[in-house]
């Protein structure tokens, strides 16, 4: 990729145009050239812009994918089925009347509730549940205290753990209601009561700190205090735990922190001593939230004879203001066969209702809950919920009692018309409830499994309320409302499961999971990106060829909610041509990026989903996410997929993005997992049973013909031109390395050849052409005629038509020896023409008027011409006036470049160019080369071209040094090279025929293509290199180019130290290279461009001249 | 137990090979496959097995390996036997059960219980009656379960109709006339049920003769004896202990107290069969007695009987109807898994093989 210039062509620059303008290389007579191949290069950019536009067209045109019939007839399978007649209430609960006992015994005076503490309504929320967060928001001036899931305790050690999506620090201060965290023993799904049981078995130490470590916590959190909701722990041991709850609060009181204490309902009521907890503990929070456990056969959720009679036996405690009721505002859904119940909101129940096409539905008598039953994908289901006219005649059961509050357990379960209920404050009456019920405000979802299927429909409901002559209220559903509906599909397999893997394929990590898959005969599910199946479309192939399911994953992993619709189109459309232009099927799969939980909770969340619904895929979420691009060691990544498996049948992996080692290590080990566990791992084909045809349609040649052509057309062109950049960066990277090494070896080898020299004394002619040379003449052709060449001399100087004293500061020198002949101003060729037919030596040494010699130089150009077979030699030109940047990087390239290669080139007697700056032809030679030539821009390398051609050696003589003055800015050396460039192509092309030409051995296989090779084609393609390296950075494959970028500039340098070294000078010099590299390719492969569109162009354009400084120091 | 195979020689010749053991005579060979199948291979090993049920559900037949798992970190110990059980109300085989316990690496062991939904205690007899099963009423269901036993393949022990000497399950003794025949007909309808799961090739199933320590009628028709079905009928002997289950016993007793007779009587039933603790537990509460100290003195107590070669702990904790719960886990309290973890660890308490 360097640029390196064989030689310092002689310069131009000073002379008129010495091209014969009618017949140089290149020269078009005709004229036709240029305009034909303007006419081509329009053509075919027209063309390339047509089908880059065609391109375009087929990725956003929208690739038809036939959705699954069955997977189009999911939302069909959903009916209402007649209701069973509503189970008989569980009349006279059997604890009832032992309960009554237990309270009687606690009607000895309790701390009396101020009369003034307003009514309570305490909300439960989950830090997990968007819903519960903004039904919070949306009324949270009703709502006096806030009770968040955060604490639990399940350590017999008293461990106070913290729920780790808890949302404590967002709810701290964020309104007036007061916090009051829950302190549970749940861990998971389970009660832990062994833990607490520990505790109040345990000595006053550990419970000394247990108050102290919760009192802590709660006072960091800003809270008001603690709901403790310690579940089925073992009542027997009243005493102690009496005596442990007393405990705690009487340290929280201390703090300023209350203490409320959840009561269950249920035949352990009795024991608890209320008497003496009355004393100590705030507030007592009896949950009524379910007469039916979610366990229990089906049945009403709370009914209100149940509800009411617990009222009653709290209401005749000492001080029922004491006394919170737990209200449940949740749901139940239980599927036929299955053992627990699943628990909704009022949004979800109201749903499936609608969605099911269920009538009659109310919530009346004599339960005062709602239910009914539908069936789904072959399910019957029966549900139980509560709503409005539920919570109404709860409330003023409340109310009646005149018990101390109330407490919703969930907040974003509950039917928001309760608000309504609860801001009256009073008695609820059916005529102060409105009949709209609200729609489209959540995320409903019906089935289950974690393949989804929309429907974004949103409208209001109605209903109408009635009350009966006891004040009861009754609810009549007239119109369910809607929400956007999610038919969720291939859950109720305890024994199937997924395995997905997301944002490959990658070359590092895909082939190790696909090699471990295909051991053990497992199908799993592809999620590619699309850019990277187009880097790597051999393994997009092999996942398809070894039967495991592709699904579309987008293009780039955006994140598309963000993205407009139509981009969101085009990163589905473009991903999904690709995998059709590669294996010939679709895929009907959609995952979205960034938001693949099963649990869409907000209606944004859906829109990547809908659209995908639109174009025809069916969309995959995952419920098994162990977050594997944490990278965790594989035993723990095992044990996160173990944690979770139970909540899902999908596992959610990567293959790519990052050190996926992890990943892989842990896939065997999870593997074995589910087969011990007994589970069959499918393709979501299977799960949701779906054959692969309509998981992975073939695609249909009939549809969309031209789009499907076209899509594939442009990605397999894509591919070719990124397999040609990569062959051809390799292919380079090859070349450069070996002839680095060539000439490394030669120009060492050269060295250890060069011995001293004999004392030539031939007579010699000094030719030095001059154009305005009047500031550097006189230097110049004194630091010859102080030379120590030993034999006799002429100085031949041909001022060339000059418009300054050139002649007379020629004339001033004075000496014999110095010849001076006048010529029009005819051009540089022309002037050397000119001089040597005026010389009368037979050794004609040539020199630049600005080319300072070194006393010695002569003596070791001419010494090298002693052979009769060498008929030129040429000598070592170094920068003179290294005072700019631009100087200076020219003298590190003359030093490396030019003397280096000169010294190899020499050993294999190739050297392409004597320069005309500082060389020796014998006449004999330049006559067998038929003269100096006015057909290309660089005589020299034509002559020295010629000379080989005559049969002659051409010889480098290092010791014979020259100081020249090099452009010093940077214009100017644009300048020198573009006519370096240009002269040199001409040269090139004219002894084409030389070219892996035989006779010419290291000339024709070696100098002569490195020109073509190293000079002009990889110099000219070196900014679209430079370009995709940049590119690759950017997308983060800069990794793939970097390796051959490095090589490049590791190759220079290499040259640079080993030619810094043979001319013994300090080896920092080499790390010019490193600037020098940045800077010159653009500049050279502009000239290069710029020179073959004038070879094009086949007609000629004149130039400026350049000022002369003469800023090379007097020889010493 | 290599010796102790008394069942006689036409079951037991492999199905493929009957020609060949008359034909050759190979009375040795015959002899040796007479043997009750031995899920473990060295007859002379010293020891207990480890073996426990870990609360698996309702009907005690949800068998996942997190809660296998689950209960192994608490033990510290691999149960070499997984408990677990089959109710005749189910109509179906615990196939998956059984392949999940065999490719953790432990033996099954199947609680077959003819006990119609709901599962309560105390309601006598249901359609699984032992008159109807002796009347042929649910032979096609003997056999699918025989079948889909014997496809299995592997050995496994079945306890069925357990705790017979109780009068708690509905295939106890006192609910078919007591002393008036009542064992007799239980008698008749394990050979029955034996003969018919022995007719369908299921010979890979260890039958497990399994007694409760205490009779729910304290009688001499009631006695352990008294509902043997004979040698040819039964591979092992087995026997569930329990001290304090309810707090409102109020009866705390010492295991050693617990073990002695009982077993001793077991032990007189057939003196050579192996002996098996099928079902051993007891509740946590702290002001009834201690129950680190009752797990240490069991887990001490119980190698010391030669005879005695496996041993179930039941490791489940319940809400009875009063609201008092029964916590029989190991880890009803830290001292108690203390006491277990440090009981089960000794070497004479043999874990599952260890896996590859």
């Amino acid at each position: 990729m360097a640029f390196r210039w064989p030689h310092d062509y002689f310069e131009g620059r000073k002379f008129s145009l010495t091209l014969k303008e009618d017949n140089f290389i290149f020269h078009d007579h005709r004229g036709r050239r240029w305009p034909a191949f303007k006419f081509l290069a329009v053509l075919g950019s027209l063309l390339a812009a047509v089908a880059l536009l065609v391109f375009f067209w087929s990725l956003f045109a929208p690739p038809p994918i036939d959705q699954p019939d069955s997977f189009e007839a999911v939302r069909g399978q959903l009916h209402a089925f007649a209701r069973n007649p509503a189970p008989a209430l569980a009349a006279g609960d059997r604890v009832l009347s032992r309960l009554r006992a237990g309270l009687r015994a606690a009607k000895n005076p309790e701390p009396a509730i101020s009369k003034n503490s307003p009514p309570i309504v305490a909300g439960f929320v989950a830090g997990h549940d968007k819903a519960s967060l903004d039904s919070l928001k949306k009324n949270q001036n009703l709502v006096t205290h806030v009770c968040p899931e955060w604490l639990t305790f399940t350590d017999p050690s008293g461990e106070i753990a913290e729920e780790q999506d808890s949302v404590i620090e967002e709810l701290a201060g964020a309104g007036k209601w007061k916090l009051m965290p829950v302190l549970s023993n749940l861990l998971g799904d389970e009660r832990i009561p062994e833990a607490v049981e520990a505790l109040a078995f345990g000595d006053e130490q550990t419970q000394q700190a247990f108050a102290e470590k919760l009192a802590e916590k709660l006072s960091d959190a800003g809270a008001a205090g603690v709901l403790i909701d310690w579940q089925e722990v073992e009542q027997g041991n009243e005493q102690e735990l009496g005596k442990l709850v007393s405990f705690l609060a009487d340290e929280l009181r201390r703090c300023g922190l209350q203490t409320w204490l959840c009561i269950e309902p249920d035949g352990a009521f009795p024991l608890w001593d209320f008497q003496n907890l009355a004393a100590h503990v705030d507030r007592f929070v009896v949950l009524l939230h379910e007469e039916t456990g979610y366990t229990d056969p089906v049945g009403p959720i709370v009914s209100l004879d149940w509800f009411q009679s617990w009222v009653d036996v709290i209401a005749q405690s000492a001080s029922p203001a004491k006394w919170v009721v737990g209200i449940g505002v949740y749901g139940h859904d239980r599927a036929e066969g299955k053992i627990e119940a699943e628990e909704i909101s009022f949004a979800d129940a109201v749903s499936r209702a609608g969605n099911a096409g269920c009538d009659g539905v109310g919530s009346a008598g004599p339960s005062f809950n709602a239910n009914f039953s539908y069936y789904f994908a072959g399910r019957a289901h029966e549900v139980w919920f509560p709503d409005a006219a539920t919570f109404a005649n709860q409330w003023n059961a409340v109310q009646t009692a005149k018990l101390g509050g109330i407490a919703i357990n969930r907040l974003g379960f509950e039917d928001p018309s309760i608000w309504q209920i609860i801001a009256a404050g009073e008695k609820t009456k059916s005529s102060a409830l409105g009949n709209e019920i609200a729609g489209g405000y959540a995320v409903t979802s019906i089935g289950a499994g974690e393949v989804v299927n929309l429907d974004p429909t949103a409208f209001a409901g109605r209903r109408t309320f009635s009350q009966d002559a006891e004040g009861r209220i009754s609810s009549a559903y007239v119109e369910f409302p809607a929400h956007p509906t999610l038919f969720r599909m291939g859950g109720y397999q305890p024994n199937r499961v997924s395995i997905t893997f997301d944002d490959g394929p990658d070359p590092d990590w895909t082939p190790a999971i696909l090699d471990i898959l295909k051991e053990r005969g497992v199908k799993a599910v592809f999620f590619v990106i699309g850019k990277n199946a187009e880097l790597y479309p051999d393994l997009l192939r092999r996942i398809a060829d070894e039967g495991h399911e592709i699904g579309n994953h987008s293009f780039t992993h955006a994140n598309l909610r963000e993205l407009p619709e139509s981009l969101v189109n085009l990163e589905l459309n473009a991903t999904q041509r690709l995998i059709e232009s590669l294996i010939g099927r679709s895929t009907a799969l959609f995952r979205p990026p960034f938001h693949a939980d099963a649990h869409p909770s907000d209606v944004e969340d859906l829109k990547p989903i809908r659209m995908a619904q639109t174009l025809g895929y069916m969309t995959v979420l995952e419920n098994i996410d162990p977050c594997d691009w944490q990278e965790p060691p594989p035993e723990e990544l095992l044990q996160r997929v173990k944690d979770k498996r139970g909540e899902g049948n999908i596992i959610l992996l990567h293959d790519s993005g990052g050190d996926r080692s992890s990943t892989v290590a842990a896939l065997p080990m999870i593997l074995d997992y589910l087969k011990e566990r007994g589970d069959a791992v499918v393709p979501i084909g299977e799960l949701v049973d779906i054959e692969r045809d309509g998981i992975m349609p073939p695609v249909r040649s009939n549809s969309h013909p031209v789009a499907f052509f076209a899509s594939g057309a442009g990605f397999s062109f894509l591919r070719v031109l990124q397999a040609a950049f990569f062959g051809f960066l390799i292919v380079a990277s090859v070349l450069v390395l070996l002839r680095t090494l060539i000439v490394v070896v030669l120009a060492l080898r050269h060295r250890s050849k060069s011995s001293p020299i004999s004392n030539p004394i031939f007579p010699i002619s000094i030719l030095i052409p001059a154009f305005n040379e009047e500031k550097v003449i006189t230097r110049t052709v004194r630091s010859m005629l102080t030379s120590d060449y030993a034999g006799p001399m002429e100085i031949l100087v041909v001022d060339d038509g000059s418009s300054d004293r050139t002649a007379e500061m020629v004339e001033a020198i004075g000496d014999p020896r110095v010849r001076l002949i006048r010529q029009q101003n005819l051009g540089k060729a022309r002037a050397l023409q000119n001089a040597v037919s005026n010389a009368k030596s037979e050794i004609l040494v040539f020199a630049d008027a600005d080319t300072q010699f070194d006393r010695e130089a002569l003596r070791h150009l001419v010494g090298a011409l002693q052979d009769e077979k060498t008929g030129a030699v040429s000598g070592q030109a170094r920068v003179g006036n290294p005072r700019t940047f631009a100087a200076r990087c020219q003298e590190i390239e003359y030093l490396c470049n030019f003397n280096l290669d000169r010294r190899a080139y020499a050993a294999w007697n190739c050297i392409t160019v004597v320069p005309g700056a500082i060389s020796a032809i014998k006449r004999e030679a330049l006559e067998a080369a038929g003269g100096i030539s006015l057909d290309t821009l660089a005589e020299d390398t034509d002559l020295t071209l010629a000379i080989h051609r005559a049969g002659y050696r051409v010889e480098y003589a290092p010791q014979a040094l020259a100081l020249t003055e090099a452009p010093e800015t940077f214009a100017q050396l644009a300048r020198q090279r573009f006519r370096w460039a240009f002269g040199t192509i001409q040269c090139v092309w004219k002894h084409r025929d030389l070219v892996f030409n035989p006779r010419f051995k290291a000339l024709g296989w070696f100098s002569l293509p490195s020109i073509w090779f190293f000079q002009v084609l990889l110099v000219a393609l070196a900014p679209l290199i430079d370009l995709l390296f940049l590119q690759s950075l950017l997308m983060g494959h800069g990794s793939d180019i970097l390796p051959y970028f490095l090589g490049f500039l590791l190759c220079d340098m290499a040259l640079a130290a080993v030619a810094v070294k043979l001319e013994g000078l300090p080896a920092r010099l080499a790390l010019r290279i490193i600037p020098q590299r940045f800077l010159y390719r653009p500049l050279l492969s502009w000239v290069i461009w710029k020179s073959l569109l004038q070879a094009m162009r086949g007609a000629w354009v004149g130039w400026g001249k350049l000022p002369r400084s003469a800023a090379v120091p007097a020889t010493p | 137990m290599g010796g102790l195979g008394q069942t006689p020689p036409l079951r037991s010749c492999p199905r493929y090979s009957m020609r060949l053991c008359f034909s050759i005579a190979a009375f040795f060979a015959c002899a040796a496959a007479l043997a009750a199948p031995n899920p473990w291979p060295n007859p002379d090993e010293k020891g207990v097995r480890f073996g426990a049920y870990m609360d698996f559900g309702e009907t005690e037949d949800a068998v996942t390996l997190e809660g296998i798992e689950k209960f192994e970190k608490l033990a510290g110990k691999r149960p070499a036997l997984i408990a677990s059980s089959s109710y005749w109300g189910e109509q179906s085989f615990p196939a998956a059960n059984l392949r999940l316990i065999d490719r953790h690496g432990a033996v099954p062991l199947i609680f077959w219980s003819p006990w119609d939904k709901p599962y309560e205690q105390n309601k006598g007899p249901d359609r699984f009656g032992l008159t109807e099963i002796l009347a042929g009423k649910w032979d096609a269901y003997i056999d699918r379960w025989a079948e889909d036993a014997r496809e299995f393949g592997k050995p496994f022990f079945v306890s069925f109709c357990n705790e017979m000497n109780g009068c708690w399950f509905p295939w106890s003794g006192c609910f078919y006339g007591g002393r008036n025949g009542g064992p007799d007909i239980f008698k008749k309808t394990w050979r029955h049920v034996v003969d018919r799961v022995r007719a369908k090739g299921a010979d890979n199933i260890i039958w497990v003769f399994h007694v409760n320590a205490f009779p729910g009628e304290n009688d001499v028709w009631n006695m352990m004896a008294s509902y043997y079905p004979g040698a040819d009928y039964v591979d092992w002997l087995g026997i569930s202990i329990y001290g304090q289950q309810f707090r409102n016993d109020r009866a705390w007793a010492h295991f050693r107290d617990l073990i002695d007779w009982p077993v001793k009587e077991l032990s007189a039933v057939d003196p050579k069969k192996p002996i098996m603790i099928a079902e051993f537990g007891v509740g946590e509460f702290p002001k009834s007695g201690n129950k680190a100290d009752w797990f240490t003195e069991a887990l001490a107590i119980i190698p010391k009987n030669p005879r005695i070669r496996a041993a179930v702990y039941w490791h489940e904790r319940w809400q009875n109807q009063d609201g008092s719960f029964s916590n029989l886990r190991i880890n009803s309290s830290p001292a108690a898994l203390e006491a277990f973890r440090q009981g089960i660890a000794a070497p004479e308490w043999i874990p599952a093989p260890a896996q590859p």
